[in-house]
């Protein structure tokens, strides 16, 4: 399997703390990665220096061996990587279908002259958006709720009508910020299930879960995150049963019988 | 959808709007005619702040400083430089436009109530520059002789001639505000509105988006002030002051800041108070602070989109009526 995503001596500090410090990580194209690790290992600062929200302080992230270098959030959008919040972020006074359709932005062209004289390839095109969009959000399950503003929705289903907006844009690979996060055992089933759809659609997963459960049962690989270092890679099985995992959830206490 | 009336209803509504325009001039009462020509050009300057405020939520407290520009620069030109007044509109709104681009990238790098505070003080920098820069723009007396616009020996010379003219473009600028509000880009400005991190992350370049939208309104407000300026034969600092963004911003609150059809009812509303308000000095400002904070807090979207929904709510206990959508 080839790598998708190739990063060395990845380092960020925020003033003086160190959130990830000499991460080396490949990504494997094609699989189920999860990220796990304590509040604070730095998950989500390797999701936004992957998406581009701010530069790394040292080290390179070579995406389909290409460096990304100083390439913004929304370049690298064209370039393939989508990814989800775990905050949601919805836009919540459009519509459910409008998020989607949001997320195909990077995938049409059409601008302000098109769209203030109503020129045909810009309605042509704006009818393709629809239909793609509408496509998506039938994958996650939320045909009906196409037409409903989406700060109305329950806080399940705009978690997937964000993996749908991510979806959207027709990545290569999209990270997942706690997807499952807040969700009940029947939501959390239901996004295990879109994820594993997700990798039939040839695109590489990397999330960042907190519920173990969910954890194991969907990824190939774990890696975890401790105080911005990686302590441990493999199977879940391997992770599961590695000492120092144990210590960093438990706590230090090694010598406890 | 912010919509007053949806479909059919809307569509009779526009209809019955434009004929209502249509009439208007000819009941031959000349000061209803001058009104509607003001509430036609602030319309335009409105629309623009809608797509600026209401769609892509980026507070703007300086659109006087382009509704100025484009006057002054128009005025200017086709006066002391004796350049064709249609001429003199077009560079004045490519101009205009030019300088809210190189302005837009820096300012936008602000947010919020700073944002508002940095609009505010181009809005007062340029009402200074107009009183000031006496040798160009005549100071505070103003440069008077402005020449009016023609076409082939017609003359939009007289109140019912012009009010055609005004209100052809303001219709112009509305349905092309509303096409670009249902598009790709619209829907790019309502996501940078509702969570900027979240439109960068599917690929849209915010700072852009704003830049854009600031430029198109730029250019409807350096459109309406060179229509004031040919309109007045006249041009000063006067119109332009701060006050006169404070009007704005009620016009497009009353309207319904995410509503471009609603931008003629603020306009209107706040124009037709200030002549009734006239006799009575300054009350008009204490009045549309009060309609401001009474708004806010009972129709944050505005008056036309209130009266659509008590509309709907006594049309729903009606009996015999299925609700509407």
């Amino acid at each position: 399997m080839t790598d998708i995503l190739q990063i060395k001596g990845l380092t960020k500090n925020f003033g003086g703390v160190v959130a990830l410090r000499e991460l080396d990580l490949d990504i494997k194209a094609g699989q189920i990665t999860a990220i796990i690790g304590p509040n604070g290992a730095g998950k989500t600062t390797l999701f936004n220096l992957i998406a581009g929200v701010f530069p790394p302080t040292s080290g390179q992230i070579c995406f389909q061996g290409k460096e990304l270098g100083r390439a913004t959030d929304y370049q690298r959008v064209g370039m393939g990587i989508a990814r989800t919040f775990q905050d949601v972020r919805l836009f919540g006074d459009i519509s459910v279908l409008e998020n989607v359709m949001v997320g195909l932005h990077s995938r049409s062209r059409y601008g302000i002259m098109g769209a203030a004289l109503r020129l045909p390839h810009g309605r042509r095109e704006e009818e393709g958006i629809r239909l793609a969009a509408i496509n998506t959000l039938n994958m996650v399950g939320l045909g009906r709720r196409a037409d409903d503003r989406a700060a109305d929705i329950t806080f399940g289903q705009q978690k997937l009508v964000a993996i749908a907006r991510a979806l959207a844009t027709r990545p290569r690979i999209i990270l997942l910020d706690e997807p499952a996060a807040g969700s009940n055992a029947l939501e959390r089933m239901e996004i295990a299930d879109i994820v594993k759809r997700v990798l039939e659609m040839e695109i590489t997963v990397v999330l960042v879960e907190h519920d173990m459960r969910f954890v194991m049962g969907t990824a190939e690989r774990v890696v975890v995150l401790d105080g911005g270092q990686k302590i441990a890679d493999g199977t879940p099985a391997e992770v599961q049963s590695d000492r120092r995992v144990i210590a960093a959830y438990l706590g230090e206490e090694e010598d406890e019988p | 959808m912010p919509a007053v009336l949806k479909g059919r209803g809307k569509t009779v509504a526009i209809a019955l709007f434009v004929v209502f325009l249509a009439v208007v001039p000819s009941l031959g009462n000349n000061y209803y005619t001058s009104v509607l020509i003001i509430i036609g050009i602030h319309t335009i300057v409105t629309v623009g702040l809608c797509l600026l405020m209401g769609y892509t939520g980026q507070v703007s407290l300086g659109q006087s400083a382009f509704y100025g520009l484009g006057a002054y620069i128009a005025a200017v030109l086709s006066t002391t430089y004796f350049v064709n007044p249609w001429l003199a509109m077009l560079v004045a709104i490519v101009a205009t436009t030019a300088f809210a681009i190189v302005i837009g990238f820096p300012i936008f790098r602000l947010r919020g109530n700073y944002l508002a505070m940095a609009t505010l003080g181009l809005g007062i920098i340029f009402w200074i520059i107009f009183r000031e820069l006496a040798g160009i723009t005549g100071g505070p007396s103003g440069l008077p002789g402005v020449p009016s616009l023609s076409i082939a020996g017609f003359a939009f010379s007289s109140d019912f001639r012009f009010y055609y003219l005004v209100w052809g473009l303001c219709l112009a600028v509305m349905l092309i505000s509303q096409n670009i509000v249902g598009s790709r880009m619209g829907r790019a400005m309502r996501a940078v509105r509702d969570s900027e991190s979240a439109a960068q992350s599917v690929g849209i370049n915010t700072a852009m988006v704003k830049v854009k939208v600031l430029a198109l309104s730029a250019a409807y407000a350096a459109l309406a002030g060179s229509l004031f300026t040919y309109y007045l034969n006249f041009v000063s600092p006067q119109p332009f002051s701060f006050l006169f963004n404070i009007h704005l911003v009620v016009m497009a609150v009353v309207g319904g800041l995410a509503s471009i059809w609603g931008a003629v009812f603020g306009a209107a509303t706040v124009r037709v108070l200030t002549e009734f308000l006239h006799p009575f000095g300054n009350i008009d400002v204490v009045l549309f602070g009060l309609i401001l904070m009474v708004v806010m807090i009972l129709t944050p979207q505005g008056v036309t989109q209130g009266l659509g929904d008590l509309w709907r709510a006594l049309s729903a206990r009606l009996p015999g009526r299925a609700q509407p959508g």
